[in-house]
C-alpha cells in the first residue's frame, strides 16, 4: 500500500533553532537532554509538516472526474475538488489516500484510489456553481490553482466569468468553508445547485464575496 | 585505443624507475637479508609506481569513447523519471511519473522538489529556477514560485482542452516550445484492452472530460481514441489558444523542435503503425493512425476507405525498423554541442525503451525531410567504446547539459524498464563507425568517423544492401515486404577513406535500405562499432516518390503476414536455413526484450531469460509457439500471431532453442 507520508516540513526559524539547541548539549555531552531537545524538534517538524496542504491529482472513486484534486487540509480534512463540475464533490476525515490501485507501474490497468477515511459530506450535480439563473448549467474551465500553508485557492472560469475560489476548513472541524472572490459578475445572485436538494443561494459577504459552508458529518461509516 | 603490449610495459617500467631501471630485470625481487630490506622496498615501490603508470595509460584506453554513469539522488525521489531539463542558469529539472518536479542546484548539485501533486508529467520547459512549465496528464500548467523559497505556489493552467478518461493509457506528451512561445504536444491514443469483464462493463460509465466517442474507425484496434483530440499532436499560443494541427498518431512519446525550429515527433508501432519512427510534423498532416479522424472537421466515417487514408498518409521521415532498432522510441535530442558529444555533430539522438540509443540524421530531399538512422549505445554497446554503468532500459527521455554531456531519463511501468538517471560523457575519442548515410542521385553517400582501410572500402562486396517497405493497414504492425537485395554496382571511395559513395544497380522511392557492413574495416584494421543503419526514402532527389511513402497496401489475397506458408518445413529436425532465419526474426522481434544474449534483462518485469533459467525452454514445440502466437499478457510477452507467420514462430524457436538451449 502507498500511503502518502507526511509532507517534508519547511525550514522554519524554530525548527532551526532547535537543531542548533541539540548541536550545543551534544557537544556538551548531555545526553538525556540532547535526546529530549531532538524529541521536541521531532515534535515541531511534524507539527509544521501538518500545517502543510497535501495535494494530488489521481483516478479518484465516487465519480470524480478524471484527474481530479484530492486536497489533505490541515487537521485531517479532506476533500475532492473536481475541476470539471468546478466543485467540491466529497469530504473525507482522518488518512489521506493510499494510492497503490492508481499507480503507473502497478500493472497495466488502473484503479480508484482508496480513501483513507470515512466520507463526512457529498454532493452531485453538475457544474453546481451557477450564476443568476439556478436552472442554467454553465460551462466551467479551470485556469488555475494555489498552494498556501492552510488553505488551497482554486482558479475557474463559470460562463466566463473569472472565479477566485479559497477553501478552507472550520478550525472546529464542523465545516468546509468555500469563499469565492469575483472580480466581476457580484452584482448578481450565485447559486449552489445539487442533486437532491433545493438551490441554495450564497452567503455575500462585504466585498464581493460569497460564502458555501458544507457541513461534515461527524461520522459516516 | 592504445595497445598494451610487453614492449609499451617494459617501456613504461623503464621510466618508471631511476636512470638505471631500465637496465634491470623489473621484478628481480627474490634476494634476502637484512641488506636487501631497503633493495625489496625500491623493487616494492618500482612495481607500485609502474603499476601506477600503466593503470594510468591503460585508463583511458579502457574508458575510450563514452562513458555512463548513473546520477545519484536522493532517496525521496522515487518512480521512474519522466522528464529531464535543464534551466538557463544550469540547473538539472526533472520531473517524476509519481508526479514530482525536482531541480538540482547548479552549483551545489543539492536537490530540492518544486513541485507535487502531478498527473503524470511527461514533459517540461523550464523558463528559469522559478517558473517551469509542466506538460502533465489534464493540462499544460505553468508552475511558479512566487514566494522565492523553491518550491512552487501557484500554478496557471495554459491548456487543457483535450478530452480525459481514466484509461490506463492516456497521456500528454511534450514537451517542446518554439521561439514565439507556443507550446506542442501530444495527447496520446486509448487502449482498447480491458481487465475483465467486470473491468468491460463498467469503463464506459467511468467520467471524462469532454464527449466520449468509444467507436472504432474503420476497423477495431488496439488502441483508439476515445474522447477529443487523443491522437493529435496540438499546439497551444502563449495566451492558451489551443490548436489540433496534425493526426494520424497513437503513442507520440518524443516531442522536440529541430535547429531550424520543424516540429519532429516519434511514434510507437502498432494498428496503423508498420514501424517506429522520426516523423516530420506540419499542420494538416495526417500520420496513419485512422483513430483520431473522428474529431477532424467533416468527419464522415462512411466515406472513410483504407484507401483513401493510404493516399492521405504521411510516412516517417526516418523510419526506426522496429526490432533491430528499438520498438519504442523517446524524445529526440539534437547534438548542438559543437563537438563535445563526439563526432555527431548535428544529428539527433532518441532513447528507445528497449535499451537502445538510436542515432539519426536528416537532410532535406526535394523539399521534404527524411534521412538515416543507426544503432548508438545500448544492447549493441561494444568495450572499450563505451563504459561505465550499464546503459538502462526503459530510457526515454534526454536532454544536453551545457557541459555537453547527455543526460537520460529512465523510468520501469512501460514493460521490462527501469527507474534512474544517467549522464553520458564523451573523452574526444571517435569509435569507428558510419557517421552518415545520405541520399545521391545514384546511390547513398556513406561516411565514417574514422578513415577506412582503402582496399575493403573499395570493394562492392564489402556492403549488403537491402530495401523492404510495409503494409499500411489496420492490423499491428506489419511485416517487411517486397524485400529485395540491391546491387552496389561501384563504390567511388574518397581519397582520404573517411567516405565512399555506393552507386546502385537500382534507386526507388518509397523503400527503407538497410546497409549492413560488418567486414569493412578501419585503415588500422578495427571494425565498425555499429555496422548498421537504415535509410528512409520517402523521395528521391530528382523529387520522384511513392503514393503511401514506405508503405503500400496488401494486395488483394495476398497474406499479411508477408513470407508465404512453405509446406514441408514444419516436420523433422531444423534446418540449419530455419535457424538462419530463425535468427532474422530474433533480430527484429524478439532482440529488445531478449536481448542479443538471450538473457533478457535483470530488472523486475525483464523477459525470459534463456540461458540461465532452464525452465524457459524445456517446455515442448507446442507450448513455446503458443506464447509466440498469442503472447503473455501477465509477463507483457506481445501476441506475435499477426506479425509474423508461423513458419517465422518456428524458425525463430528454432534459432533459441539452437543458441540458447541446451546443447546436446
Amino acid at each position: 500500500m502507498i500511503r502518502i507520508p507526511p509532507r517534508p516540513a519547511r525550514p522554519s526559524a524554530p525548527a532551526q533553532k532547535s537543531a542548533s539547541v541539540v548541536a550545543r548539549f551534544g557537544r556538551s555531552g548531555t545526553a538525556l537532554t540532547c535526546f529530549v531537545t531532538l524529541v521536541l524538534s521531532l515534535a515541531l517538524s511534524a507539527a509544521r509538516a501538518r500545517a502543510e496542504v497535501q495535494i494530488e491529482r489521481i483516478f479518484l472513486p465516487h465519480g470524480a472526474s478524471p484527474s481530479s484534486f484530492a486536497i489533505g487540509l490541515p487537521g485531517g480534512i479532506n476533500f475532492c475538488f473536481d475541476p470539471v463540475r468546478g466543485a467540491v464533490s466529497y469530504v473525507w476525515t482522518g488518512g489521506f489516500l493510499d494510492l497503490t490501485p492508481a499507480r503507473p507501474g502497478a500493472g497495466k490497468f488502473i484503479a480508484a484510489t482508496k480513501l483513507l477515511g470515512p466520507l463526512a459530506y457529498q454532493e452531485t450535480g453538475f457544474a453546481p456553481l451557477r450564476r443568476g439563473d439556478p436552472a442554467r448549467v454553465p460551462v466551467v474551465e479551470l485556469t488555475g490553482y494555489t498552494l498556501r500553508d492552510a488553505t488551497v485557492e482554486f482558479r475557474y472560469t463559470v460562463d466566463g466569468t473569472p472565479v477566485r475560489e479559497e477553501i478552507s476548513a472550520r478550525p472546529d472541524g464542523s465545516a468546509l468553508v468555500r469563499r469565492f472572490h469575483l472580480a466581476a459578475g457580484a452584482d448578481a445572485k450565485w447559486w449552489h445547485v445539487v442533486d437532491g436538494k433545493p438551490a441554495a443561494e450564497l452567503r455575500r459577504e462585504p466585498g464581493g464575496t460569497f460564502v458555501l459552508e458544507l457541513p461534515l458529518a461527524k461520522s459516516t461509516p | 585505443m592504445i595497445p598494451m603490449t610487453r614492449p609499451l610495459l617494459v617501456a613504461l617500467l623503464g621510466r618508471a624507475g631511476t636512470p638505471h631501471a631500465a637496465t634491470r630485470a623489473p621484478f628481480r625481487c627474490s634476494r634476502s637479508g637484512p641488506r636487501n630490506h631497503l633493495g625489496l622496498l625500491r623493487c616494492a615501490f618500482d612495481i607500485v609506481l609502474a603499476a601506477a603508470l600503466a593503470l594510468t595509460l591503460l585508463t583511458p584506453a579502457l574508458h575510450a569513447g563514452y562513458k555512463i554513469e548513473n546520477v545519484r539522488y536522493p532517496a525521496e525521489i522515487r518512480g521512474g523519471i519522466s522528464a529531464v531539463t535543464f534551466t538557463p542558469a544550469g540547473s538539472l529539472v526533472i520531473s517524476t511519473r509519481l508526479g514530482e518536479i525536482w531541480i538540482r542546484d547548479a552549483a551545489q548539485h543539492t536537490w530540492k522538489r518544486f513541485a507535487r501533486g502531478l498527473d503524470e508529467p511527461m514533459g517540461l520547459v523550464a523558463e528559469s529556477e522559478r517558473v517551469i512549465y509542466i506538460a502533465h496528464r489534464p493540462e499544460l500548467l505553468r508552475a511558479t514560485d512566487t514566494d522565492r523559497d523553491g518550491r512552487a505556489d501557484t500554478f496557471d493552467t495554459l491548456g487543457g482542452k483535450w478530452g480525459l478518461s481514466q484509461n490506463y493509457h492516456e497521456f500528454f506528451f511534450g514537451l517542446a516550445r518554439d521561439r514565439a512561445g507556443n507550446f506542442y504536444g501530444a495527447p496520446s491514443l486509448d487502449s482498447t484492452v480491458t481487465r475483465d469483464a467486470a473491468h468491460k462493463a463498467e469503463y464506459p460509465k467511468l467520467p471524462v472530460r469532454g464527449p466520449r466517442n468509444l467507436d472504432h474507425v474503420l476497423d477495431p484496434t488496439g488502441h483508439r481514441s476515445e474522447t477529443p483530440w487523443r491522437g493529435w499532436v496540438v499546439r497551444i499560443t502563449p495566451d492558451g489558444k489551443f490548436e489540433p494541427l496534425a493526426s494520424g498518431f497513437r503513442q507520440t512519446n518524443g516531442i522536440a523542435l529541430s535547429p531550424e525550429g520543424e516540429l519532429f515527433v516519434t511514434d510507437n508501432q502498432g494498428d496503423y503503425k508498420p514501424s517506429t519512427g522520426l516523423l516530420h510534423v506540419e499542420k494538416g498532416d495526417f500520420h496513419g493512425h485512422a483513430g483520431s479522424l473522428k474529431w477532424e472537421t467533416g468527419y464522415d466515417p462512411a466515406a472513410l476507405t483504407t484507401e483513401k487514408l493510404w493516399q492521405r498518409v504521411k510516412t516517417p521521415a526516418v523510419v526506426f525498423p522496429h526490432g533491430p532498432m528499438g520498438n519504442s522510441p523517446g524524445e529526440p535530442v539534437w547534438d548542438l554541442t559543437r563537438g563535445k558529444f563526439g563526432p555527431y555533430a548535428g544529428q539527433v539522438f532518441v532513447g528507445d525503451y528497449s535499451r537502445l540509443m538510436i542515432r539519426a540524421t536528416l537532410e532535406r530531399v526535394a523539399g521534404a525531410w527524411q534521412g538515416a538512422c543507426f544503432p548508438f549505445l545500448g544492447r549493441n554497446e561494444t568495450a572499450p567504446y563505451v563504459s561505465g554503468d550499464r546503459y538502462k532500459a526503459g530510457a526515454t527521455r534526454a536532454v544536453f547539459a551545457p557541459d555537453g554531456s547527455l543526460f537520460i531519463a529512465a523510468t520501469a511501468g512501460w514493460g521490462a524498464g527501469e527507474d534512474g538517471l544517467q549522464r553520458i560523457t564523451w573523452d574526444g575519442t571517435a569509435a569507428p563507425d558510419i557517421r552518415n548515410l545520405e541520399l545521391t542521385a545514384r546511390g547513398f553517400a556513406v561516411t565514417f568517423t574514422r578513415p577506412m582501410n582503402p582496399d575493403t572500402l573499395v570493394n562492392p562486396a564489402n556492403y549488403e544492401l537491402n530495401r523492404f517497405r510495409y503494409y499500411y493497414h489496420s492490423k499491428y504492425g506489419s511485416p517487411w515486404v517486397d524485400e529485395a537485395r540491391v546491387a552496389v554496382r561501384e563504390v567511388r571511395a574518397a581519397a582520404d577513406g573517411l567516405s565512399a559513395e555506393l552507386v546502385l544497380a537500382e534507386l526507388k522511392p518509397g523503400f527503407v535500405y538497410e546497409l549492413s557492413v560488418p567486414t569493412l574495416r578501419t585503415a588500422d584494421g578495427e571494425p565498425l562499432a555499429n555496422p548498421l543503419g537504415y535509410y528512409t526514402a520517402n523521395r528521391l532527389l530528382n523529387g520522384e516518390r511513392t503514393v503511401g511513402g514506405t508503405t503500400r497496401l496488401p494486395l488483394p489475397g495476398e497474406t499479411s503476414l508477408g513470407a508465404k506458408e512453405a509446406p514441408g518445413e514444419t516436420a523433422g529436425a531444423p534446418t540449419a536455413a530455419q535457424i538462419a532465419a530463425g535468427e532474422k526474426v530474433y533480430r527484429f522481434y524478439c532482440v529488445a526484450c531478449h536481448q542479443p544474449d538471450g538473457r533478457g534483462l535483470p530488472v523486475p518485469g525483464g523477459a525470459a531469460n534463456f540461458v540461465e533459467d532452464k525452465s524457459r525452454l524445456a517446455k515442448s514445440d507446442a507450448e513455446l509457439l503458443a506464447v509466440i502466437d498469442k503472447g503473455l499478457e501477465a509477463k507483457a510477452m506481445p501476441a506475435f500471431g499477426a506479425i509474423i507467420n508461423a513458419n517465422q514462430r518456428r524458425a525463430v524457436l528454432a534459432y533459441i532453442r539452437a543458441t540458447f538451449g541446451e546443447k546436446k
